[in-house]
């Protein structure tokens, strides 16, 4: 599987210095939300990596060679996870280095602004693989935005609904509970996406 | 031992089926696939990689069920060139031997050099600025460069100049030397497979017409002309196929059963593969 990564590796690294460059401007520019910015960003970047390969033809290939359905698919997994971890990681470095030069405190609430954010980029990978896998990138591009539009929506006409439900829900007695069973949700939700996808791909190459 | 054994196998599209294929690549040996395009050879190949499902039959390479789980193991000894490079457009020859090496457990990079030496590659040119020639010679390099036991490479050789392809069917020589070494090579250029091939299966429409020797069909089949007289008393027997014009006829025929006193054409593998894809069976 370190080859399909590496080579995924070189196929983006022009894209990933120019997501360092964004991290770095949002750093200085932006506040919380950039680590919510750079962990979706960084949740594309296997659909990125995909749609090279596509253009490619790379998988054709990469099924002649000594590569399972599962490590292809598990690997385009592992890339977006690696991603999301280096976003976080850069903008908690961005973000420390830039209260180190205006002598002001980290801002505590990140921290919970990085959990909620890596579960949705963790959610984002989950639900975006298996389509890509079954229907190639381009379509499966038009659902996705077609789903992110209906959670917008959702969003805008019962957001505030919504968030005064959680509230009354989560009290924060409640809250180390809550994360653990958000973060059990999420890993149990990417699991299965994994088996979800490895069954999509499967079906579509051996059809 | 054989390199590949494909039994009775059938894979079935919309608008086309492969139907029925039985054949066999003895190791130590190159058999040709030759047939028009979209008869089939790149399903077959396909099939034989397990990279598509089949309908029926079974697949054996390198002595194990390709649908087994073993199979991932054996293509570690299986070098695969398909008829374009697919590799991704900003990897070069470097960054593709660090890729590699981390893919095949065998990869010999020393190996590897010598035929980006050999075959004039340039090591750190962009895949995407490559000619097509240079593509297919890179991947012919990788193919090469990983102890491969089995070679198979489909239309490998075609849209290269003649010049580069001598290059390439000199590699594949160097490559059979070695007596467990195989190659199962897919192409239109009939020319191509006859400088190399020991076997020849001719896929037609989905369908194996033949998987023959390549001396015996030489030996066994002749094109003849004749009048429109003489065809009609031939014996039935000896016509394989037929091409008439309203001057004579012209058919490919069982060297052994035609009478003796007529003269044989110079037959080549081309001719013989014509007359069975375009050729006429009936008199």
């Amino acid at each position: 599987m370190r080859g399909l990564l590496l080579k995924d590796w070189y196929t983006l690294i022009k894209q990933v210095k120019f997501f360092l460059l964004l991290i770095l401007v949002f750093s200085v520019i932006g506040g919380g939300n950039m680590v919510a910015f750079a962990v979706v960003y960084a949740a594309m970047v296997p659909v990125t990596a995909l749609a090279y390969d596509e253009h490619a033809k790379w998988n054709s290939l990469a099924m002649m060679m000594p590569y399972s359905v599962e490590k292809i698919v598990f690997s385009k997994y592992i890339l977006g996870y690696i991603a999301i971890a280096a976003a976080v990681l850069l903008a908690i470095a961005a973000r420390w280095i830039m209260s180190m030069i205006n002598h002001v405190p980290m801002d505590t609430g990140m921290w919970g602004m990085i959990f909620f954010s890596i579960c949705a980029g963790m959610i984002l990978l989950a639900v975006n693989l298996p389509m890509m896998f079954r229907l190639g990138v381009e379509k499966a591009r038009i659902v996705f935005f077609v789903i992110l539009g209906l959670v917008v929506g959702i969003g805008m006409v019962a957001g505030k609904k919504i968030e005064m439900l959680l509230s009354s829900l989560i009290s924060p007695v409640q809250l180390m509970p809550t994360l653990l069973a958000v973060s059990a949700a999420v890993l149990l939700l990417s699991a299965g996406s994994v088996y979800v996808a490895i069954k999509l791909y499967r079906r579509r190459v051996l059809a | 031992m054989n390199a590949i054994e494909v039994k009775n196998v059938s894979k079935h599209y919309a608008g086309f089926s492969l139907q029925d294929v039985t054949l066999c690549l003895p190791r130590g040996t190159v058999l040709g696939l030759v047939g028009e395009n979209g008869a089939g050879k790149s399903t077959l190949i396909k099939l034989i990689m397990n990279a598509t499902g089949r309908d029926g039959g079974s697949i054996r390479v390198l002595g194990v069920d390709n649908e087994s789980m073993e199979f991932d193991a054996v293509k570690e000894d299986i070098g695969v060139v398909l008829d374009e490079a697919y590799y991704p457009e900003s990897l070069t020859a470097a960054k593709l031997n660090t890729v590699m090496k981390y893919t095949y457990k065998n990869w010999d990079e020393e190996c590897y050099r010598r035929y980006l030496h050999l075959l004039n590659l340039p090591d750190n040119k962009a895949f995407k600025d490559f000619s097509r020639g240079m593509k297919m010679k890179l991947a012919i390099s990788v193919a090469l460069s990983h102890k491969a036991k089995l070679l198979v490479l489909d239309e490998a050789t075609s849209g290269l100049d003649p010049m580069i392809r001598d290059e390439i069917l000199d590699v594949f020589h160097d490559f059979i030397r070695e007596d467990d070494h195989s190659i199962l090579l897919s192409s239109h250029i009939v020319s191509d497979l006859e400088k190399v091939c020991d076997y020849i299966a001719f896929l037609h429409n989905g369908k194996l017409q033949f998987c023959e020797e390549k001396d015996v069909l030489l030996e066994q089949y002749a094109v003849i002309k004749l009048s429109h007289e003489d065809f009609e008393a031939m014996d039935e027997e000896a016509i394989i196929s037929v091409k008439k014009t309203e001057y004579g006829v012209e058919a490919l025929v069982k060297k052994s059963a035609i009478p003796t006193g007529f003269s044989v054409e110079h037959t080549t593998l081309e001719n013989i593969i014509l007359f069975f894809a375009k050729g006429e069976k009936n008199r």
